[in-house]
């Protein structure tokens, strides 16, 4: 256990531990992984519709230029 | 301290030091002072040295023969304090250095039970206090919110206020067995039942975080260490309430027992909130109360097991030992 290389908003050090083989304290990795995972929680689902709606107008293209 | 004396008596009846402040000692609050000063008075020596004290004379000690030949041919000397009245220690002229004791010959093994039954009590209060303070500091965070956890353990603080009140002596005792059975009880299932499975559960890393089912995993482990808090909360107030029962039964020895029972699935239960600690953001004010927690939530048996090897430390007026005039 070593202290947490995070610091406050005042300036303080963290007073957490980080465990063994990380730098930051088990509060300040999930304060990390927060916003890139609330990204990707948007993105995902964007990316989802954006691929689907691609591959529907193919579909109909293809489907369109076979009954031609 | 202007017309106040000051002995310090270890248990096993010597005088050896006077007012010096040490770090290992007893100081007793003013209501076992009171009781101790009773015993004090029943010891000859003292209330000797006090009415002495009282009329602005020097202490009578008893000293040993060796000793007293030192003194004689001035290779010894009395002590003198800043205050020019004699202590009962006594001192080489040449070193400066105490080389004996003042012995209170006239101590009986009866009163010398007194004094450290007393001492025993005084140490009891004292765990009592601290657990009064780490429970504070909970009970200020958790106000308005109910804890449930607490139900058993209330039925048996419920009973011990009861017994506190009881005017017969053989219905208090009985209350304050049934008192300690309901909080042991109480401890006991609490300890057994609170849940910390899912601080092993958390990821530990980056990647385990990234990809955990839980959006916000520091706001998912408060909500899951709320009833771990409540649980620590009641056996603080269990143990609290167990220490006072012990001791008025005089029993300190049965709830050094009652705390060894529980010592090991007490400290799993303060490890795993120590952890719970390092999920809380910093600023968070369930931080200071769980750090107390981790820290220790049983008293310490081992101040128990170490009165004899404190330093009772007494304050007192020479009035407050001495007889009155003529008596």
């Amino acid at each position: 256990m070593k202290p947490c290389k995070a610091k406050l908003p005042d300036g303080k050090p963290c007073l957490n531990q980080a465990d063994e083989g990380q730098e930051y304290c088990p509060f300040h990795l999930a304060d990390q992984i927060r916003m890139p995972k609330k990204i990707l929680a948007i993105a995902l689902p964007v990316l989802g519709a954006v691929v689907t709606g691609v591959v529907t107008v193919l579909v109909k293209f293809v489907a369109n230029s076979k009954r031609k | 301290m202007p017309n106040k004396d000051s002995l310090v008596i270890q248990p096993s009846g010597e005088v050896i030091s006077h007012t010096d402040s040490q770090s290992d000692v007893i100081v007793f609050d003013e209501e076992k002072r009171q009781k101790l000063i009773q015993i004090l008075r029943q010891i000859p020596a003292i209330s000797d040295v006090a009415k002495k004290l009282s009329k602005g004379k020097t202490y009578k000690a008893y000293i040993s023969p060796e000793v007293l030949k030192r003194i004689k041919d001035g290779s010894a000397r009395l002590a003198k304090r800043d205050n020019g009245y004699f202590a009962a220690n006594i001192l080489d002229v040449e070193t400066g250095r105490t080389i004996h004791n003042a012995s209170l010959v006239e101590v009986t093994p009866d009163l010398l039970n007194s004094l450290n039954q007393l001492a025993t009590q005084q140490t009891l209060a004292n765990i009592v206090h601290r657990l009064e303070v780490i429970d504070e500091k909970i009970t200020d965070i958790l106000q308005g919110q109910v804890n449930d956890r607490l139900a058993e353990v209330e039925s048996g603080i419920h009973i011990y206020e009861q017994a506190v009140v009881a005017s017969d002596p053989d219905v208090r005792r009985e209350l304050i067995v049934s008192a300690i059975q309901k909080l042991n009880d109480g401890r006991n299932k609490l300890i057994k039942s609170t849940d910390f499975s899912f601080i092993d559960k958390l990821p530990r890393n980056r990647l385990g975080m990234f990809f955990s089912l839980n959006w916000d995993i520091p706001k998912h482990v408060q909500s899951k260490a709320e009833p771990v808090w409540k649980a620590a909360h009641a056996i603080i107030k269990a143990s609290r309430y167990l220490v006072l029962a012990y001791s008025a039964l005089n029993q300190p020895d049965s709830l050094r027992v009652s705390l060894e029972q529980v010592k090991s699935e007490v400290k799993v239960f303060q490890d795993k909130i120590g952890k719970i600690v390092h999920w809380l953001p910093p600023t968070s004010n369930w931080r200071e109360s769980l750090t107390t927690i981790s820290q220790g939530v049983l008293p310490n048996i081992r101040d128990l097991d170490d009165i004899l090897q404190k330093t009772i430390v007494v304050e007192f007026q020479p009035k407050e030992i001495a007889p009155p005039e003529g008596v």
